[in-house]
């Protein structure tokens, strides 16, 4: 058993009691406005929490808990357009966040949003990065250095004039992380900022963060959906985001319990040995060659992949390598210049290849348009031979099993863990030989991830699994291919 | 959340000045609209194609074609239906469907239509859209008329992108044993539908989260912004000031020349 404490302001004794308080959430309350199929629950109620200068904490919370609504409550964005109603306070430094607008507060308070290509403006890396240091009458000299020494800092140097939209989804995550540093405020604010990052770059960003709360004295807030093994490794304090409240670790005996019980924490047995695969080839790729137009630095060369019937395969590699070109050219949304596609035997044409593979994507909303959650689900039965009923009792179904809030609930105001939920519960509906999970994980809880991939499971169909979380790949797969720089440069593991 | 045309190169069109190409836009465009003979419109229209063709490619010309399709079939359509003196060319009955003024001013329109949307593709697919920006504010525009100046040019791409998104997701929805209704004549047309709606209700979704996007950069300060990077004057500028004046003597003399007035 464990006991929960509620804090109250500052009443902790954190490490750093000396140090000067720079975050102070006084009795908040948040509540975002009803709309049809979406109750308006209270988001945060009286909350409290405070932030050293010097002081890394990890904040956790589960899908829907609140952790990208409070992250933009904490750099004066919302509750700006949302029409929710709020009370209590906000204080950076002892001044209330109402006080200014958000472009005045980014000296003191900056983030990385979760969904970068939501905070991307510019068409260059370097413009996008010095866009705030230009807001802020930074002379050119200046920022140039700066930008030099932060694109080291963060592996990006070189790509100074790339269109940042042509990055893969962990290089828009270090750009940002670049234009962070270049901002340097002094509350960081980083929203589910670890996932999409390889392992490499989520332990280098680790160890820089604590180093800067620690040498710099910055205030650093790390949200993130699931515990990782590193976050034991960094230093920095755990919290967690339940029911509207802030528990800190240091208040809660058993804190890790607390974690397991909210599915936050990695259970590699779960979903192990659900289906062996077999060794009949379902798709096999050969001497497969791809561009994308404009963008000559990178070229994926697969001389051969074979992915079997049943099987779960897992694609790893560094942000960038060519992981998600690849899961396009397998579902025929990406054609390649050369090679071939075979798809039981035979040349897998654009056609086949769409009706026969699931990709979801990196990013829900790309997939996600319609009105309602219940019209999302059903309009890929539209062509099915299934009668008007079961048609709507797979829908009713889906909802249920993959836990989302009404069927009439619009997916444009889900949370993003339940966006993911939502397109894993789309393509639960579809019959396919194969499933693409692109970064499914980023932003779930391991329980949430484990509630998609075991019921795509149960339909007995390949799967490949993209992700840089290693407990996934122990747990979930039998193979792994590791590539780099646009190649599979090894592969472990047997079917 | 942003897209552009822009594709990087090292053509001439590509290394020309993009301030030299800001003050050369307008006064194309405006060339469109003069009274302009038929053969001599259809000769500027074909400079650009050419244009485009020289320094991007074929595939670049066929890129502003297929987005205005639709658009010139409609005014092929609808042109001749307004203008119905002159001699008669086709007729259903009593009722003149095509006259050979009718016939002029489809040509016309469809040249200048064209033509237009070549010099705008030429124009975003060889300037990056920052250095338009740049070269907005050397001519010493307001930093927030120039930002939104920018994101309203950019937006067109941009939902041209996300129009190839939400196709290929509509793509995807679909089962392996699914009996899919044939693309083809109406049927695609109708297919069309639910794609335009999606795309009409993301665009929507971006612009709160522009704003935010926005005010996280700090734009809105009251405080003078500075400049990390300037524009490059290439090389060539004098060659390229040279040829620019050039350009505009020799549309002038092409104007006396060719003009419709008689």
């Amino acid at each position: 058993m464990y006991i929960l404490y509620r804090t109250s302001a500052c009443d902790y004794n954190g490490a750093m009691t000396s140090s000067p308080l720079l975050l102070e959430i006084t009795d908040y309350s948040f509540r975002f406005p009803g709309y049809p199929g979406l109750e308006s629950g209270t988001l945060f109620q009286s909350m409290n929490f405070c932030l050293k200068r010097g002081e890394f904490r990890i904040m956790l919370g589960g899908p829907e808990s609140g952790k990208t609504t409070l992250s933009r409550c904490l750099t004066a964005v919302y509750p700006g357009l949302t029409q929710a109603e709020v009370s209590g306070r906000i204080s950076i430094d002892g001044e209330s966040i109402n006080s200014r607008s958000a472009c005045d507060w980014i000296e003191q308070t900056g983030i990385v949003f979760q969904d970068p290509e939501e905070q991307i403006i510019s068409t260059r890396c370097d413009d996008e990065a010095a866009l705030p240091l230009e807001s802020l009458g930074i002379p050119a000299d200046r920022i140039t250095a700066l930008r030099s020494e932060s694109f080291k800092h963060f592996s990006i140097e070189g790509m100074e004039e790339r269109d940042p939209l042509s990055l893969s989804g962990g290089e828009k995550k270090r750009l940002l992380l670049a234009s962070l540093e270049m901002q340097n405020p002094d509350l960081w604010i980083l929203d589910e900022t670890v996932d999409e990052l390889d392992r490499e770059g989520q332990t280098y960003l680790l160890e820089y963060l604590q180093k800067k709360a620690e040498q710099e004295g910055k205030g650093i807030l790390l949200l993130a959906s699931r515990y990782r093994d590193i976050y034991s490794r960094c230093g920095a304090g755990l919290a967690l985001l339940k029911d509207g409240q802030i528990l800190l670790q240091e208040d809660c005996p058993g804190f890790m319990e607390l974690l397991e019980g909210e599915g936050l924490v990695s259970a590699p047995e779960e979903g192990r040995g659900v289906l062996p695969g077999t060794t009949d080839p379902l798709l096999q790729l050969n001497n497969i060659h791809f561009t994308y137009p404009g963008n000559p630095d990178f070229t994926l060369r697969i001389d051969a992949l074979r992915v079997n019937r049943g099987e779960t395969l897992f694609i790893a590699g560094s942000n960038g390598c060519g992981k998600s070109t690849l899961a396009r050219i397998l579902c025929g949304l990406l054609e390649p210049e050369e090679g071939e596609i075979l798809l039981n035997g035979r040349t897998g044409e654009k056609d086949v290849l769409n009706r026969s593979c699931a990709y979801l994507f990196q990013n829900p909303d790309y997939q996600l348009f319609l009105p309602s959650v219940k019209e999302e689900l059903a309009l890929g039965l539209k062509y099915s031979s299934h009668s008007k009923d079961t048609r709507r009792k797979m829908v009713d179904d889906a909802v249920r099993l993959f836990k989302l809030p009404s069927g009439e609930a619009p997916p444009a105001l889900l949370s993003f863990g339940a966006r993911k939920r939502l397109q894993g519960a789309i393509y639960y509906l579809l019959e396919k030989h194969l499933y693409i999970l692109d970064e499914a994980d980023s932003g779930l809880s391991y329980e949430d991830y484990f509630c998609i991939l075991r019921e795509l499971k149960k339909k007995g169909a390949a799967l490949i699994v993209i992700s840089h979380d290693r407990s996934l790949r122990k747990a979930e797969t039998g193979r792994t291919v590791f590539m780099e720089k646009g190649r599979i440069v090894s592969e472990e593991g047997r079917v | 959340m942003i897209d552009t045309l822009y594709r990087p190169g090292h053509s001439a069109v590509h290394s020309f000045d993009c301030r030299l190409k800001l003050f050369l836009l307008p006064l194309l465009l405006i060339y469109f609209f003069l009274p302009l003979s038929l053969p001599a419109a259809g000769l500027y229209t074909a400079c650009f194609a050419v244009l485009i063709l020289i320094y991007l490619g074929f595939r670049d010309l066929l890129i502003p074609l297929k987005m205005i399709f639709p658009l010139l079939i409609l005014i092929t359509l609808i042109t001749p239906l307004f203008h119905r003196t002159g001699t008669v060319l086709i007729s259903a009955g009593d009722f003149t469907l095509l006259t050979g003024r009718g016939l002029d001013e489809t040509i016309r329109y469809l040249a200048r239509f064209s033509g237009i949307s070549f010099l705008f593709f030429l124009f975003f697919r060889s300037t990056a859209m920052d250095d338009i920006l740049l070269g907005l504010s050397w001519y010493r525009l307001p930093y927030t008329l120039t930002l939104v100046i920018s994101i309203a040019l950019r937006y067109i791409p941009h939902l041209a992108g996300l129009y190839g998104q939400i196709k290929a997701a509509h793509a995807l929805r679909c089962s392996i044993e699914d009996d899919l209704p044939r693309s083809r004549g109406i049927g695609k047309i109708r297919n069309l539908f639910p794609v335009l709606v999606s795309l009409v209700i993301q665009s929507v979704k971006t612009i709160p989260v522009l704003t935010m996007a926005l005010e996280l950069k700090g734009i809105g300060r009251s405080n003078p912004r500075s400049q990390s990077r300037t524009l490059i004057t290439p090389e060539s500028v004098r060659i390229q000031i040279f040829s620019s004046l050039l350009l505009i003597a020799l549309l002038i003399t092409n104007l006396i020349l060719f003009s419709s007035i008689k």
